[in-house]
């Protein structure tokens, strides 16, 4: 006997057997949904160190002395787009918790919510001032020249300038999806920012509306961001580990603080459409950012799979600056998958410890007399898939 | 014919005693003065009293008019007017007709190709011609009703508004047709989808799972949205969009500027201002601190 072309039983089956499933999936759902849920994010305790305006110095709280192999504290610097937050999702992901675990001793900048009082702060306000301060005061603090600067995305960018700007004040600078080079058509960012009337917007906003901004963010995959995304939550909604994480991860998708005007305004104008940025053009304030003058070691991560700061836009950092000792790290993920992402855990966080000790202690240079693995090398990191649950995957 | 003569002539009869009872009236009002209180003051106060001056030369006035207008010629000209009422509305209504049935016309031709034009994959040579219908439309007729210059005293404010409803109306065309884009893929996805069932139940391989089918749409829409990005319609369409809503906003802001400077409430541009020199004097002091700080003080 032959097939049927349209198997209507085993369709009906499959019917039959799914209505069981979702009856069953929205019984529990109920229970995980109207039960206690724990959605909190950034538990790692900290303190205020400092504080100018909207903008605090966050310390965490070291649990061990810092080891000798990584004495220099790090200060982490995130985008003014959403929160820093992401750094310290959940205690099983955190990249916070890795550097804390690994004796680092952490300082991180917290933006803040820029209101209208913040508009005309520009980008030479952002990093010759908040940030310049901050550096400072971790120096005097623990007595020291330089510190170790880490930069994420659009906060890289301005670790970049700062490290051109201060190289004095510099150790080691790690840049991570960081956004170098805007003269690219790989990510759709790129291609939408260069028609949009930045003047017009600013004059109209203020201040760049973060909403408006994670609208845009939602459009460049709607099928993904704005329905699997979603349909992989009530396939999962029984589960309540899941239904924590989706949350947490909701909580720090959508806590998106506006930009401030003239500092938006000038990214847009100098960074996304005459990319002056990598020709070492850019003007802050007064000075101009070369990018030569960065000649401590440098660390450049990005992913593959990045729809926000694609891998050109990123891998070409190393190649303009004045250092001789730089690594550029491509892993196999996307732009938020490379820290929160379970895997990415174990080689994203691992790997930025074993970097900055091998520089820190003063043991590289021995080491360099006798390799040249360190120059300028690109890694790619195979095997880390997004193949993580609904809300990071497609991010 | 006959009727309409009969109707004139009816008209004219109407009018005329309507006008001329009204002419009575001005004329006793004016003999009597009924409006004053006392017949010998009447010289006395309305020159002393302004609003009753007033009052009298425009019934005065009223009484000229309605004389003048009891004339035959007059009267025969004011029913040749209203004679003409329905012919001026017939035009005035028929541009905007015209101009409606030629969209709905577009409208229902593109509905009548939906499914037939839809190519997977692909969104160039989008049909435009609806949108630039609804966009003409308004543009030739309703616009320029808003255009009008304004006059008087409030003619600034009611300029704001004018502009402001008038940015209303470009954005609402805008994104009328920036969500038509953006469900096209939807639209697409499903034909795609269509054509895939159909050919796999021809092979005999339907999925029993349908969830295997959601895998497929998902994909093929996620194709579709990256493709529809790509283009430069999207582009373009979404700089429009955008650009309408920073337009509409700086309008609607002036309307809002215009009600609140009349009440003790700080406007945008008053708390600008006042930011701006904010951010000055903080500047300054902080520049002031580091350079005293490097000079160890």
């Amino acid at each position: 006997m032959d097939n049927p072309k349209i198997p209507i039983d085993l369709i009906l089956k499959h019917m039959a057997e799914k209505a069981d499933k979702a009856q069953v999936r929205v019984q529990k759902a109920s229970d995980v949904l109207l039960g206690p849920l724990s959605t909190d994010i950034a538990t790692t305790p900290y303190d205020i160190v400092f504080q100018e305006d909207r903008v605090r110095l966050k310390h965490y709280r070291p649990k061990k002395r810092p080891t000798d192999d990584i004495k220099t504290p790090l200060l982490v610097v995130y985008a003014l787009i959403n929160r820093e937050t992401m750094l310290d999702l959940q205690p099983e992901r955190s990249v916070v918790k890795s550097f804390m675990d690994s004796g680092i001793d952490l300082y991180m900048i917290d933006w803040g919510y820029p209101t209208g009082i913040d508009k005309f702060l520009t980008i030479d306000d952002h990093v010759n001032g908040y940030m310049d301060n901050a550096v400072d005061y971790i120096r005097k603090r623990h007595g020291i020249k330089k510190i170790n600067l880490m930069g994420i995305c659009m906060g890289g960018t301005f670790c970049v300038m700062y490290s051109a700007l201060h190289s004095g004040k510099v150790k080691n600078l790690i840049t991570t999806v960081c956004p170098t080079n805007f003269d690219t058509d790989q990510g759709l960012l790129h291609i939408w920012m260069k028609n949009v009337d930045v003047d017009k917007m600013i004059d109209a906003f203020g201040n760049m509306p973060g909403d408006l901004m994670n609208l845009g963010f939602l459009l460049l995959n709607p099928a993904r961001l704005m329905i699997d995304k979603y349909i992989g939550f009530m396939e999962n909604m029984d589960n309540k580990a899941f239904v924590e994480n989706f949350i947490r991860m909701e909580k720090w998708i959508f806590d998106s603080p506006d930009v401030p005007g003239e500092t938006f305004r000038q990214f847009i104008k100098d960074c996304y459409r005459d990319n002056l940025l990598i020709q070492s053009k850019m003007k802050i304030g007064d000075k101009r950012v070369d990018l030569k003058k960065i000649t401590m070691p440098v660390l450049n991560i990005y992913g593959q799979y990045d729809h926000l700061v694609p891998p050109a836009a990123a891998d070409i950092l190393t190649k303009n600056i004045g250092s001789k000792d730089t690594q550029d790290i491509c892993l196999d993920t996307g732009h938020i998958g490379i820290y929160v992402s379970s895997k990415t855990q174990k080689e994203f966080a691992p790997k930025i410890v074993q970097w900055l000790s091998q520089r820190d202690k003063g043991n590289l240079a021995k080491k360099k007399k006798g390799s040249a693995a360190l120059n300028t090398s690109k890694e790619s990191e195979p095997g880390i898939k997004t193949a993580e649950q609904g809300a990071i995957q497609h991010l | 014919m006959v009727n309409n003569e009969a109707l004139t002539g009816e008209v004219t009869t109407v009018l005329q005693s309507w006008l001329n009872a009204t002419q009575q009236f001005w004329q006793t009002v004016d003999k009597d003065g009924s409006l004053e209180s006392q017949p010998e003051d009447r010289q006395k106060n309305t020159s002393k009293n302004p609003p009753r001056q007033t009052l009298l030369s425009i019934m005065k006035t009223w009484g000229a008019i309605s004389n003048a207008m009891s004339e035959p010629s007059s009267l025969n000209a004011m029913v040749r007017g209203i004679a003409l009422i329905p012919d001026m509305t017939t035009r005035i209504t028929n541009t905007g007709i015209n101009g409606y049935f030629k969209l709905q016309e577009q409208i229902i031709d593109k509905m009548g190709e939906m499914g037939q034009k839809t190519k997977p994959y692909s969104f160039e040579n989008l049909d435009y011609d609806s949108f630039k219908a609804l966009s003409e439309l308004y543009e030739k007729e309703i616009k320029q009703i808003l255009s009008i210059p304004q006059l008087g005293l409030s003619r600034f404010y009611q300029e704001n508004m004018n502009q402001a409803v008038d940015k209303f109306n470009m954005l609402s065309t805008s994104f009328t047709e920036f969500m038509s884009l953006i469900s096209l893929p939807m639209e697409k996805t499903f034909k795609v989808l269509q054509d895939q069932i159909e050919n796999m139940t021809r092979q005999g391989n339907l999925p029993n799972d349908a969830s295997e089918l959601y895998r497929i749409w998902i994909k093929t829409l996620e194709g579709h949205y990256m493709t529809l990005f790509k283009s430069s319609e999207y582009t373009e369409s979404m700089g429009m969009t955008l650009n309408s809503l920073e337009e509409f906003i700086a309008a609607r802001n002036i309307v809002i500027q215009d009600a609140l400077s009349s009440l003790p409430i700080p406007t945008n541009k008053d708390m600008d201002a006042l930011y701006k020199e904010l951010y000055q004097l903080k500047k300054k002091i902080k520049n002031l601190e580091k350079t005293r700080c490097y000079h160890g003080e």
